[in-house]
Order: structure tokens, then C-alpha cells, then sequence
């Protein structure tokens, strides 16, 4: 009977998870700061809903930097289209931490984030190439 | 032979059978197909603008509103003439047909809750405010917002609804010097009417026309969300597994939606995606009328259109704070030719009850839709390349019938 219900189940469909917690961390182009992006409830991104993001900016010694002007925008490469939101940092909230509102993504797959840091007269970018699954 | 031997060789047996039988679908198969089953759709979203939304007596009311003839001009169309509820709420025409033949197809309301952005081309942003068009449209009721309101008040039962939920109906609609037919969207005697009426009355009798949308986007919120066979093979797959869900589907629409989920092969799930089968964002796919009398550019007008909406989620007589109105706080503002043309992504349930297919209702089969994605258009369109032998074409159209109900 042991052997019978071993059979019967079907095996791949119970290995599913959900995906962990997810951070990315980018030095920008010139070297200028460290960026970390985690979702706010710091699960994987939904598709489809509209959810913040937080924004880590430090310099290369995680010293925090503040102030900076952050812009984001983003779209699928592959697929020639842009976020089909316009995301907008609207909150400081300390040691570094910025609040990214309004990204949604309306499919899965690969997309990509710029993150634009503007702190005392210094720009760069930093780029995040996201995996959106279902 | 002894009967452990016996045993343990029926149970090789058994175990050697297993590892030959591999299952149909993969975890990341298995995933796909459990965020597209109604059983793991959430409850609708708040919607900020219109605190009545979820309260029964409005839906009730607005249910009252949505099946009334008498609101519009010739006292014999509601919201229900296109909406049919046996047509999962479209009406089987290729454009909508209210006094006139108007220039798109109508779309079901079946799970507009979940809805973002409403039309075609997404002019609105609440379910409230896109109910309020069609009273004005010329082309479809062509009445005014003076007579919705004054019809409400002469019906003993509706104005004692309508009183009970919002409050009393403003004295100013029924002023000798205010003609029935005024209103900013009707013909220009209409029009006219309603600009010489002043601001502070116009203001009062906006208020009481938006409560009257409000009832009505409330009992949409109610319409329910049939499951289909997909949906029931879809549970049945996620609580018991491939062997008891198998006589659900047959072989054809297994491969069928083995191709729809396939996202290097078909890129269905590109829009068609989540419980509904739409990611409800603005795609081109080729069918925008960029030129000629059907002249249409969908989203590249919506966009511009909801920013000046009079009732969108940041005008006076929605109910939400501004920094509820996620759509119009993060709408990319500027407008770029990515969306001329575009149109939003609709939901492929019920295909049997929402043809003809399309924004202007050009495609009157599910066969023809598929030729339309695999004869690429030339017209910029963000479509890939894609290509199904007859085959496939078959399996898919037998699986999106598993969608119907």
C-alpha cells in the first residue's frame, strides 16, 4: 500500500516553494555608491500590483549617502517596451534608505531597473537585471 | 515461491511502472497553471475613490440603475443593452449599438473589479466613472446627467434608495430654469444648457451624478466570476495531482495549454496572464486605425483623456486621498509612440459569449485571431514572431474553449 501511494503522488508538483527572500545589490557604473533594491515586504515581486520597492545608497564603504536625488525607470529589452508605470522615490527613511513607489510589472520575465543617484553634484547608475516569475 | 518473495517482486513491479510514467506538466508548468485558476484569484482591490463600492444596498441600487430603460433619451436602453448578462455581459455586435453604432466592440464586465484602467484605451479609472459615460454618450443613451438624476426623483422607490444611501438629491435639479437635457458630453443644445448653468449648481449636480456611478460600480464589483473546466482541472491538479485531474481535460487541450504556457513558443502569457488571462496594461498589436474614418490611436488619447477626467480618482467627488491614486500618481505622462494604437489586453475567458474579437470587433473567430498573431502585421506592432502548425492552432483553440462556460 506504501509502494501504491508513493505512486500516486505527484512528485514534481510537491517540490514547488516559493521563491525567498530577494535583494540585489549593484555598484553604479562609475563606482560611485553601492545600491541595494529589495521589494518593501521583501518577498519576490508581484506581477501585475502595484508595490514599493526600498533603495539602499551607500558609497563603497557602506558609509549611508544622504541627500540624493533618485530617479528609476525600466522596461523588458527583449521585448522593446518600458515599465509600463513611472515609479517615484517619495519617502527618506534613514541610513540610506529611500522608499520606491508605484513599480508594477505586467509580465513575467526578464526586466531590467536604472537606478539614477544624484548626491552632491555626482551622478551615476546603477542597472539591476530582475527575473519577474509567476 | 514464499510470500515475501512474492511481495517485494510485485512491488518492483510497481516501482519500475512509476519511473516510467513521468508526469505530464513540471513544477514551473504547475505554478503557471495554478496563477491562472480563479481559485487562487484574490478579492477584488480596494477602490479608494468610491467608499460605497463594497456596500450591498448601493450594489443594489446600482443593479436597480444598470437594467433601467428609462434613463436613456428614447426610453429604451440601459447599461444592460450592450452588457448582456447572457453574453457574460458583451452583446455578440461587432461595435457597440446604442442610438447610434458607436466605434468599438464592447467589453465584459465580468471581473472589471480587479481592473485598473477601463475602455479600450484605459480614459478612465474607476469603474464609477466609466458607468457614468454611456448616459451621455450621443451615440449610445444620449441622455444628460440632469435627467438621470431628475428620473431618480420621480421614482418613489429609487429617490427613497438613493436618499438613503447618499443623502438628499440636490432641490437645484428641478430649478424652472434648468432644462432636462444638460450635460457636457451631449449634442450642442446639451451642451449649451449645461455651460449656462452656474458653476455651484453644476458642482451639487456632479456630486449627485457621481453617487449614481458609484452604485453602479458597486454592483459590478458583484458580478460574479464563473469557473470553468480549466479551473476545475486546474484545482483538481493542485489538490490531488496529474491522475485524478486527467479526465478533465483531454489530450488535445492538455497540449493546447502546455502551448499557451510555453512562453518561448507562443508568448501568450506575455498578456494573457493571472486568473483573469489579461496583465490589463496597453499593448500594440497591430489593429490600431492610424489613418481613414475608423480613426483610432487607443491608449496615446486614453492617457491624455483620464489626466483631464472631470471623475477620475483625483477629482472632486472621488472619495480617495491622492496618495491612494496609485494609476494616476505613477502613469508615465509623457506620450510616445509606443502607444499609438495600443489597446488594453483583454481577458480571454467566455470566448463563446464575447465575440466578435477585437477593440472595432474586426475578427469574428477565435481561428482568426490566431492567424492574426501568426501573420505578424507590419505596422509596428509589439507582437514576436510566431508560428503554430494546424495542429497547434487546433490545440490551442480547444484549450481556450475550457475557458468558456
Amino acid at each position: 500500500m506504501l509502494i501504491i501511494s508513493a505512486c500516486d503522488s505527484p512528485n514534481e508538483y510537491h517540490e514547488s516553494k516559493q521563491s525567498d527572500t530577494i535583494q540585489h545589490s549593484e555598484i553604479t557604473n562609475n563606482g560611485s555608491f553601492v545600491v541595494s533594491i529589495s521589494t518593501e515586504n521583501r518577498s519576490k515581486p508581484p506581477i501585475r500590483q502595484y508595490h514599493n520597492w526600498i533603495i539602499l545608497v551607500t558609497d563603497q564603504q557602506l558609509n549611508p549617502i544622504y541627500p540624493s536625488v533618485i530617479s528609476v525607470k525600466g522596461g523588458m529589452p527583449a521585448h522593446g517596451h518600458a515599465l509600463p508605470t513611472k515609479p517615484s522615490v517619495t519617502e527618506y527613511l534613514g541610513d540610506g534608505r529611500y522608499r520606491l513607489e508605484g513599480v508594477k510589472f505586467n509580465m513575467a520575465g526578464k526586466w531590467i531597473l536604472l537606478v539614477s543617484i544624484n548626491s552632491q553634484n555626482v551622478r551615476d547608475i546603477a542597472e539591476f537585471n530582475l527575473d519577474v516569475s509567476h | 515461491m514464499s510470500a515475501t518473495k512474492l511481495f517485494l517482486l510485485y512491488a518492483c513491479l510497481l516501482l519500475s511502472a512509476c519511473e516510467d510514467s513521468k508526469p505530464y506538466w513540471t513544477a514551473e508548468h504547475l505554478k503557471i497553471i495554478g496563477s491562472l485558476s480563479l481559485s487562487n484569484l484574490d478579492q477584488a482591490p480596494p477602490t479608494p475613490s468610491n467608499r460605497f463600492a463594497n456596500l450591498d444596498k448601493a450594489a443594489s441600487f446600482g443593479e436597480q440603475v444598470f437594467f433601467d430603460t428609462r434613463f436613456s433619451l428614447n426610453g429604451k436602453l440601459s447599461c444592460a443593452s450592450c452588457h448582456q448578462p447572457d453574453r457574460a455581459f458583451t452583446d455578440g455586435l461587432i461595435t457597440a449599438k446604442g442610438i447610434r453604432t458607436t466605434n468599438r466592440n464592447t467589453q465584459t464586465i465580468i471581473g472589471a473589479a480587479y481592473q485598473t484602467w477601463f475602455y479600450w484605451d484605459g480614459r478612465k479609472d474607476s469603474l464609477w466613472s466609466q458607468a457614468l459615460v454611456p448616459f451621455e454618450a450621443a451615440n449610445e443613451m444620449a441622455s444628460s446627467r440632469v435627467k438621470v438624476l431628475r428620473t431618480i426623483s420621480r421614482d418613489r422607490n429609487l429617490k427613497q434608495q438613493y436618499e438613503a444611501l447618499f443623502g438628499k438629491l440636490p432641490v437645484s435639479i428641478f430649478h424652472k430654469n434648468i432644462p432636462e437635457n444638460a450635460g457636457p458630453w451631449g449634442d450642442a443644445r446639451t451642451r449649451d444648457n449645461w455651460f449656462r448653468i452656474p458653476k455651484s449648481i453644476q458642482k451639487q449636480i456632479n456630486s449627485a451624478y457621481a453617487n449614481v456611478g458609484k452604485a453602479i460600480g458597486a454592483y459590478e464589483r458583484k458580478i460574479p466570476i464563473p469557473k470553468t473546466r480549466f479551473d476545475k482541472y486546474a484545482e483538481v491538479l493542485s489538490i490531488s495531482g496529474e491522475q485524478e485531474a486527467s479526465s478533465l481535460l483531454n489530450e488535445n487541450e492538455k497540449a493546447g495549454l502546455s502551448l499557451f504556457i510555453d512562453e518561448k513558443r507562443t508568448h501568450c502569457l506575455r498578456c494573457h496572464n493571472g486568473s483573469l488571462f489579461s496583465n490589463g496594461d496597453f499593448h500594440n498589436i497591430g489593429t490600431g486605425n492610424l489613418t481613414g474614418p475608423q480613426l483610432d490611436f487607443g491608449r496615446y488619447l486614453g492617457v491624455q483623456a483620464v489626466l483631464q477626467d472631470e471623475f477620475n480618482c483625483m477629482g472632486n467627488n472621488s472619495d480617495a486621498k491622492p496618495e491612494e491614486c496609485n494609476a494616476l500618481r505613477f502613469l508615465p505622462k509623457e506620450i510616445h509612440g509606443e502607444l499609438q494604437g495600443a489597446f488594453k489586453t483583454p481577458s480571454i475567458r467566455y470566448l463563446n459569449k464575447t465575440a466578435p474579437y477585437f477593440h472595432d470587433g474586426r475578427l469574428s473567430t477565435v481561428a482568426e485571431v490566431l492567424d492574426h498573431y501568426t501573420k505578424k502585421p507590419s505596422n509596428g506592432s509589439e507582437l514576436p514572431d510566431l508560428s503554430l502548425t494546424g495542429e497547434e492552432k487546433n490545440q490551442l483553440i480547444a484549450f481556450l474553449a475550457t475557458l468558456n462556460y
